[in-house]
């Protein structure tokens, strides 16, 4: 009977459970699960002891033990799910993470797990994540650590008690998701903000907790990095439910834009698009512009310079007469221009990466701090980037446009084509514009390019050919490095997540040729489809009932077209055609220097700001790099 | 008294009384089947730990009769004993108890093991286990 391995693993499974339950030191049964082959191989598939009767009856206390052993035992952990757990469970999965560690903790029944031990079982753990459905007990004592995150799930009453006094003790940095919990009050009794410090991170809450928790703040003192607001409903009513807000709502709207503004510099805020405000049949909500007028204002201490150019927006007319302050009465101006509207988008698209370096040079602007600052900003703006440019580009389209186009075009949207092309191909580089405005020949060079110059850099936009239906949403940080084929269908992320290893259904916004919208409607995009290509070659992050709901703004889907059809060869000969003229024009209106109409404006910021800086190479005005007027003049023949 | 004949894995033969050897589950169950005219096979226990497993019988058979002397230290000092041998050894005195399903036999032999891991750090109790695996080779 020689053994065939060490003498400990010839032993049963139940012998070893014996032996071990003798133990009472976690750290005896590490030492065994290390030297123990059967030992560890039992702990591997830990989902064996979820079957009833694998284990005899009686067995139940050792199956606790040994799932304590397991999680104990992968200390490098970085995710863990669970579906059920024991306290006792939990103490050693907390226990043993020394590192960041964000184990997932799916309870069936509703367990409250008691965290006062930490301060005391858990010297070394100064980072957790824990997103759990479940009640934390004893939740303040989590204040102590350095970094923590919070996934509440849960609403009950005492989770949202555990919260109040958690961010009110919390020393550490934070990141709090709580998007259910309601009426969370981030004000004490005295009307002291909980929040204090630095140690916010991220904050997601609901809109109704804005009021609560920022009704009497001292917006001086804030200085979160991040604000992420989940479901503004206040600021995205419909315009017919305008009116039917109470005093106290119009309060709370206040309330919720001031501190909004006055979080700025620091605050890299995101106001997340509700459901029912989407790209569908409606233009953004009238308040929802407002307020985002207003931001816009106050981060460019100007003012609106265009009233009548509102009328190009419908559901906007009024907003003067509803925000005075916020327009200059002046009528004797006409039309707005192109290059007014573009001009107006600017500090909205200049949060785009890789476009603000020029825009932020040391006296160059008297913008406030970095609120701007791409590298802070990440994809904050990005959804009001999109309202904004979806009623820009829901303009009424030029009576002028020929039936040829027409026809043309309703060949290229019905049915759904692929309406891919190749990126090394002549395409459109972005929307003209110029059927919608008459262009003079000054605001012929803000054409669409300048806009994607500015947004996504001169390489991006000249060759890769980004149009405008994505430059509400895709960041550079998006983009496919190589992709061959780009399909015109931008798909909110929010409504696109990956779960489970598969697509869920989502909705999905078609674009035009042009890419603009196609229509006001919702398409849906089946699980089946082909996921969009990240720039970061790995999935996305796992999916939450919230990141159906506030993730970034707008994306494109990326997937690899099917052979090429009859819709393709149409859109592709048609964008050729447009890339071509667009780019003869960009081509003529080159060689002149900008200048823009800055009555009305600030001087400095007219200068700054204009797209046609952003052409210009860093080195200051005047420069025209090269590569463009090079690829102009390539493409004027 | 009636006997009971154990044959070993090495094709040794026990004879013990039929009493001890009720006290192994196992045992008994086959006594139930086969009778006692043939001898138990147990190709599982090689005979120097069925030896000892009927020595363990024995001591503490003797040490639950009603005048016996032995006191508690004693029994204790008799398990100290019993179990001081090498690892290998140890764990086949687990299996074998476990295999003839002897309780208090197997709740010793697992103490032991369970005394020999505690306290020790894991590349110690690693060390024991490799060595006590080579010694058997």
């Amino acid at each position: 009977m020689a053994p065939s391995s060490n003498a400990i693993e010839r032993l049963p499974l139940e012998l070893l459970v014996w032996i071990f339950n003798k133990l009472q030191d976690m750290y005896s049964l590490i030492a065994i699960r290390r030297v123990c082959k059967l030992w560890r191989e039992a702990f591997r598939d830990i989902s064996r002891f979820e079957e009833p009767g694998y284990l005899p009856y009686g067995f139940h206390p050792y199956r606790r033990r040994m799932l304590c052993c397991f999680l104990e035992s992968f200390r490098s952990l970085e995710e863990l799910l669970l579906h059920r757990f024991h306290p006792a469970v939990w103490e050693a999965l907390v226990r043993n993470s020394n590192h960041l560690f964000t184990p997932r903790l799916l309870c069936v029944q509703e367990v409250e797990l008691d965290l006062s031990f930490l301060s005391l079982a858990s010297p070394h753990l100064e980072e957790l994540s824990i997103s759990s459905t479940v009640q934390f007990k004893s939740l303040p004592r989590l204040a102590r650590l350095k970094r923590c995150i919070l996934d509440f799930r849960g609403k009950s009453e005492s989770a949202k008690r555990e919260l109040e006094e958690f961010l009110e003790f919390c020393e550490g940095i934070f990141t709090v998701n709580a998007p259910k919990l309601k009426g969370v009050a981030l004000t004490n009794t005295r009307g002291r903000l909980l929040l204090q410090g630095n140690n916010l991170e991220r904050l997601l809450l609901g809109f109704s907790y804005i009021d609560k928790a920022f009704r009497s703040n001292k917006h001086t003192k804030l200085n979160l990095e991040k604000l992420q607001v989940l479901e503004v409903r206040l600021l995205s009513s419909k315009f017919d439910e305008l009116y039917e807000l109470d005093e106290e709502e119009e309060d709370a709207v206040e309330e919720v834009t001031k501190v909004l503004l006055a979080a700025a510099p620091n605050v890299d805020f995101r106001l997340t698009i509700p459901e029912n405000d989407t790209y569908d049949d409606s233009p953004p909500s009238p308040l929802l512009f407002t307020r985002i007028v207003q931001l816009f204002v106050q981060r460019n201490k100007r003012r609106f310079p265009w009233p009548r150019m509102l009328n190009y927006f419908p559901g906007y007319e009024d907003l003067p007469t509803r925000v005075p302050d916020l327009f200059e009465e002046d009528e004797t101006k006409g039309l707005p221009e192109q290059k007014d509207l573009l001009q107006l988008a600017q500090p909205l698209l200049d949060v785009q990466p890789g476009s603000c370096s020029e825009k932020f040079r040391k006296g160059s602007m008297e913008l406030s701090g970095n609120a701007f600052d791409p590298a802070r900003t990440e994809v904050g703006y990005r959804p009001i980037v999109g309202h904004f440019l979806a009623a820009f580009t829901s303009l009424p389209q030029s009576a002028s446009k020929s039936a040829t186009t027409i026809q043309l075009h309703r060949k290229l949207l019905h049915p759904r084509p692929s309406l891919a092309f190749q990126l090394d191909q002549p395409a459109p580089a972005g929307r003209d514009l110029s059927e919608f405005f008459p262009l003079d020949e000054q605001a012929k060079s803000f054409t669409n390019e300048a806009v994607l110059l500015r947004m996504y850099g001169r390489d991006r936009a000249i060759n890769q050919h980004i149009t405008l239906g994505v430059l509400g949403g895709r960041g550079t940080d998006e983009w496919p490095e190589m992709p061959s084929r780009c399909s015109t269908t931008a798909v909110p992320p929010r409504c696109a997540t990956y779960e489970q290893g598969g697509w869920t259904r989502s909705r999905a916004l078609p674009l035009d040729s042009n890419g603009g919208l196609r229509e006001r409607s919702i398409q849906w995009v089946s699980s089946g489809s082909p996921p969009r290509i990240r720039s970061r070659d790995q999935a996305p992050q796992r999916s939450s009932p919230t990141s159906n709901r506030s993730v970034s703004g707008w994306s494109c889907e990326a997937k690899v077209a099917e052979p090429a059809s009859l819709g393709e060869s149409i859109s592709k000969r048609a964008m050729e055609r447009s890339s071509l003229l667009s780019r003869r024009e960009f081509a003529q209106e080159q060689p002149r220097p900008p200048c823009i109409s800055t009555r009305n404006l600030s001087k400095r910021w007219s200068i700054a700001t204009s797209p046609v800086h952003a052409m210009q190479s860093p080195r200051g005005r005047g420069h025209i790099s090269a590569p463009i007027l090079h690829d102009a003049a390539v493409s004027t023949g | 008294m009636v006997k009971v004949t154990l044959k070993s894995a090495e094709g040794d033969v026990f004879e013990v009384d039929e009493e001890l050897a009720l006290e192994s589950l196992m045992v008994k169950n086959m006594i139930e089947d086969v009778g006692l005219d043939s001898a138990i096979s147990l190709p599982n226990v090689s005979s120097t730990i069925l030896a000892k497993v009927i020595e363990y019988i024995k001591f503490h058979m003797d040490a639950q009769k009603d005048g016996s002397k032995k006191t508690s230290e004693e029994i204790k000092a008799f398990d100290d004993d019993f179990v001081n041998v090498g690892i290998p050894t140890l764990f086949e005195m687990v299996l074998a108890s476990n295999y003839l399903n002897v309780k208090s036999l197997l709740s010793l032999t697992c103490n032991t093991v369970a005394n020999m891991i505690k306290t020790k750090p894991p590349a110690e109790v690693k060390e024991m286990f490799t060595s006590a695996k080579q010694a058997k080779a």
